[in-house]
């Protein structure tokens, strides 16, 4: 993977991830970034990037939590690891940097 | 099957789903899906939560897919254009085999789309009408002992009133019945317009309720409910009145009956494909007045009549059939004791009549499944020949293409992608031979149809249905025809192929070499085909027939006369206007002429007094006193109709003359001793038999000669007349001359007896036809097979004909090596063709009564006619090649 940065829907599904803390599978995420975003999100939007987030190495699952809602199936269940910390954190980073460089807020502000 | 739970998303998409992505997958996608859909269910609804749930799960399928049609890394439009390049650079590098393969199986495909046309035609008959599915045709079936069921769909005129009342799933019924005798027909307004019209029916109001016709002009509500009105078509129309509307105007039709009829309604003419073809209809209740009809035992009896039936939505065929049978045989009972028979009615369905020629059904356009299955065999074997050069002459070429794989390959092509690569070479061959044949097709459709004798409409108005059989033909083609090359052709190591080692694939030239032989033998099972049937249709035409049919004009006596005359004497004052006429030897009449029919036919005649014979089936005709000299029918005892008056002739007991055959089938040992016997005809009628002719084959010699028996009549409606000059297209217009001074009121209608008889084998001729143009185009199209193999050789092996020749072989020695193998493969094929030919041929002649024997030089013949041809297909490669300079072939090394 050439580009390890992230993107903005990822960004918001990473986030997601971190707020729902170990209750975070597909349809969770999904009623997250809705509830935020405030935009409809397709499920299986949620899950690509969910597992291409896995890939990048930013996510972990393992599997758990069968309920009667689910027909008796369960749930993949992802974690941030540390390394998708690491990248929101910089990505939070960048734009504090960036906000800070904007004249018109300075004017505002002063 | 299990319920599908409330709560589940929809099925077929999970069970997509399920199909289509890794089963790793699964537990997760499927439990979110039904997670979700229940929590729309919930909350929008369950037409919602399916919906979105389909588009959840495409979208998963997409995302997941191992396939990714919209993210995979290779570019498909590149890679389709690449092949593209590819397949039209192999195409114009080979033009010789490019050019077989269109041809050969553009060839093909045109008779198997021609067919495809003609079988959806054949079986479209009547589906225009919209109630087609409930209408029927009331059959009645004759079972009588030792003779095969005699089913027909003539009943009498009171079976359909006794139906309608009697049996509730009947909702209408309609009786339809023809003019047997045409009618003449003209309009009162214009006396010179007089002709005589074959599809004219007597018919019920209700025919308009059950079929679907549609009126162009008039009242469509209730038309023919009231004597004397008539409904034309839109064709007689304009024929007896011009643009004028006609509605109103009246109508002199001169049939059974005579009478002026109001023109109520002017309707389209029937489709082309209906098996009632009508011009005129006229009401029912007007033929019903015939006093004929009055007499209650007729009602059943006389079975002149078609009677069709609406049932209602839903019947039980079983039941119905059971109801009409019990209703005929409540009425019919005691006659049929009297003559030993018994009837079982059932009702046909209405688009089985027009395939159907095992019932009788008087005045219908008639096929046959026969023919249509027939067609069919010949469609698909035309269409696996040419598939076959297609698979052999790729195959065949696959050499050249073999460094191509392998280079392929050694870069990393999959075998997979090899595969379709070929796929799509030959889906391409294949798209371009199938536009051709579509073109082809419509441009000799006129011609096809007169070799068929159908009218099938043109493609641009034919239905769905084709389109989708040609789709699907289209990939059947496909499949067949590109599967087997791109296996072989994607089977290559690159190793064996980079490495230069030289063994085009000839461990699998087994296969080809059966295809060739399957080719041949059909060619040649088509070609001994062919020249059986114009064999026998020759012996037919050219048999014996008893009597001199060349030569005679017939025409028909005057139906309209003028006052104060009987037809007897009209025909008798023509008759010595005729003679006057220098080059008019004979003139004489008959109930009808040669290839006509009889005057009537019954199942019983046996002799007086009773119990010296069975009952035996015979045919009469009336003629006049002169009419066996006219025709030469050779009188072999007593005195015929010499010396019998008319009145005597019209006085039981009748006199007859017997023919050979039913003077044998009725138990006479010879001619002599069955004058002045006494025969009972038809169960009532006492005749007396003056003569015995010689049998004469009064119907075509496919025929068995009828027992038949001859009254004696004068003025009959035929007129024969003998010629005595060979300057015949003169004689017609100087008897049309006399003919139409005598009865100008009447339409001049001759014929020539030869024609008249010939147009009994016009099926037979077109038949013969039919099979010759397909024996040539099966042989054609193997031979461009051959031709692209042959030439393929000739290229493989140039450099060892050039060795040879540099050691010393002659041209012939060469063309014999290159000859041989392709002879043995057509040597093999004709050995195989001839038992299957023996035995379809021997099938088809077993509906002949008079029939050849399939002689050995037939299968000779056309056994030799194939080798010579795949000879001279072969050796103009093989000759080409051997005559090369060796020096051309060696010298690049």
């Amino acid at each position: 993977m050439k580009n390890k940065g992230l993107g903005e829907f990822e960004e918001l599904i990473l986030l997601a991830v971190c707020i729902l803390n170990g209750e975070a599978y597909g349809i969770s995420v999904k009623k997250e970034v809705e509830k935020h975003s405030g935009r409809s999100v397709l499920l299986g939007a949620v899950h690509t990037t969910l597992y291409r987030l896995q890939e990048k190495g930013f996510l972990e699952s393992d599997m758990s939590g069968q309920t009667e809602k689910r027909g008796g199936r369960r749930k993949r269940i992802f974690h941030i690891t540390p390394s998708g910390m690491e990248q929101l954190r910089q990505a939070q980073e960048v734009r504090t940097k960036m906000w800070q460089l904007i004249p018109q807020l300075k004017l505002g502000l002063s | 099957m299990r319920r599908r739970n409330r709560n589940e998303p929809p099925t077929l998409a999970n069970w997509l789903l399920s199909k289509l992505l890794k089963d790793s997958f699964h537990e997760e996608l499927l439990g979110d899906l039904q997670e979700i859909y229940q929590e729309r269910v919930s909350s929008r609804g369950r037409w919602f939560a399916g919906f979105m749930g389909w588009l959840d799960v495409l979208h998963l399928i997409i995302g997941f897919g191992s396939f990714r049609p919209f993210r995979g890394q290779a570019n498909l439009f590149f890679m389709y254009k690449h092949y593209f390049v590819i397949t039209t650079r192999n195409l114009l590098r080979n033009k010789v085999y490019a050019g077989i393969n269109i041809l050969g199986l553009a060839l093909g495909l045109t008779c198997c789309l021609l067919i495809f046309q003609y079988i959806l035609f054949e079986y479209s008959f009547d589906t225009f009408n919209r109630n087609f599915d409930t209408i029927y045709r009331v059959v009645e079936t004759t079972f009588s002992d030792g003779k095969e069921p005699y089913p027909s769909g003539r009943t009498g005129w009171a079976i359909g009133p006794a139906l309608e009342n009697e049996v509730p799933e009947v909702k209408h019924f309609v009786r339809m019945h023809p003019e047997y005798n045409n009618a003449v027909v003209s309009n009162p307004a214009q006396p010179e317009k007089v002709f005589e019209e074959k599809d004219v029916f007597y018919t019920d109001a209700s025919f308009f309720k059950v079929f679907s016709y549609p009126f162009i002009l008039g009242d469509s509500t209730r038309p023919l409910s009231e004597p004397e009105t008539v409904v034309i078509s839109e064709s007689l129309a304009k024929k007896y009145f011009g643009e004028e509307n006609p509605i109103g105007k009246t109508l002199s039709v001169r049939g059974w009956i005579v009478g002026t009829y109001r023109i109520e309604g002017v309707v389209e003419d029937p489709p082309k494909h209906s098996h009632l073809q009508f011009d005129i209809l006229l009401p029912m209740s007007d033929l019903l007045k015939k006093s004929r009809f009055n007499n209650p035992s007729t009602a059943w009896g006389w079975t002149n009549f078609l009677t069709y039936v609406q049932l209602q939505k839903g019947s039980d065929l079983n039941k119905v059939n059971q109801k009409f049978s019990e209703i005929l045989e409540r009425n019919q009972k005691d006659k049929w004791e009297q003559s030993n028979i018994t009837k079982k009615v059932h009702a046909q369905a209405l688009n089985d009549i027009h395939l159907n020629e095992e019932i009788e059904s008087p005045r219908s356009l008639i096929s046959s499944y026969r023919s249509v299955y027939f067609l069919s065999i010949i469609g698909i074997i035309t269409l696996f020949i040419a598939l076959i050069n297609y698979v052999n002459i790729t195959t065949a070429s696959a050499f050249d293409r073999a460094r191509e794989v392998g280079i392929r390959k050694v870069v990393g092509a999959l075998r997979r992608q090899l595969m379709s690569q070929f796929f799509f070479e030959s889906t391409f061959t294949i798209l371009i031979a199938f536009s051709l044949s579509l073109a082809a097709s419509e441009y000799v459709k006129p011609h096809f149809n007169e070799l068929i004798g159908t009218t099938l409409p043109s493609l641009l108005s034919i239905n769905s249905h084709f389109w989708l059989m040609c789709g699907g033909l289209f990939l059947l083609i496909n499949l067949l025809a590109g599967f087997y090359p791109a296996i072989v052709l994607s089977i290559y190591k690159p190793i064996n192929v980079l490495k230069g080692s030289r063994n085009p694939s000839t461990h699998r030239s087994w296969l080809r070499q059966g295809l060739v032989v399957f080719q041949f033998a059909a060619s040649i099972v088509l070609l001994i085909g062919t020249s059986v049937v114009y064999i026998q249709l020759n012996f037919m035409q050219n048999m014996d027939m008893g009597m001199d049919i060349s030569q005679i004009l017939t025409v028909s006596a005057p139906r309209v006369l003028p006052e104060e005359t009987t037809r007897e004497k009209a025909v008798e004052s023509f008759r010595q206007e005729l003679l006057k006429l220098p080059f008019v030897e004979k003139v004489a009449t008959s109930d009808a002429i040669p290839g006509g029919g009889y005057s009537f036919t019954s199942s019983s005649v046996k002799r007086i007094p009773e119990g010296q014979s069975e009952n035996v089936p015979c045919a009469a005709l009336w003629i006049d006193s002169t009419f066996a000299q006219l025709y030469g029918i050779e009188l072999l005892t007593g005195d015929g109709f010499k010396q019998v008056s008319l009145k005597a002739a019209d006085e039981e007991p009748y006199p007859v003359i017997a023919n050979e055959t039913a003077i044998y089938a009725l138990g006479f040992d010879s001619p002599d001793q069955a004058i002045h016997e006494q025969v009972d005809i038809s169960n009532g009628n006492i005749c007396r038999i003056v003569g015995v002719y010689k049998d004469v084959n009064w119907a075509s010699t496919r025929f068995h000669r009828q027992n038949s028996f001859y009254f004696m009549g004068a003025g009959l409606p035929h007129i024969s007349i003998k010629i005595g000059t060979e300057n015949l297209a003169n004689t017609v217009s100087k008897i049309g001359e006399v003919y139409k001074a005598l009865f100008p009121d009447n339409p001049y209608l001759c014929v020539f007896a030869d024609d008249s008889f010939d147009l009994q084998y016009k099926n037979d001729q077109r038949f013969a036809k039919l099979f010759s143009v397909f024996a040539v185009l099966a042989i054609l199209i193997s031979c461009l097979g051959l031709f692209g193999l042959a030439t393929f050789t000739a290229q493989q092996r140039t450099k060892e004909i050039g060795i040879r020749k540099v050691l010393g072989a002659t041209v012939a020695d060469i063309v014999t090596l290159l000859s041989k193998d392709f002879l043995t493969l057509v040597i093999i094929g004709f050995f195989l063709a001839i038992p299957i030919a023996w035995y379809a041929m021997g099938q088809w002649l077993e509906g002949f009564a008079n029939r050849i024997e399939i002689g050995v030089e037939v299968y000779l013949l056309a056994g030799l006619v194939a080798i010579l041809i795949a000879l001279g297909t072969v050796s103009w490669q093989s000759i080409k090649a051997a005559m090369s300079n060796p020096v051309d072939s060696l010298r690049n090394e």
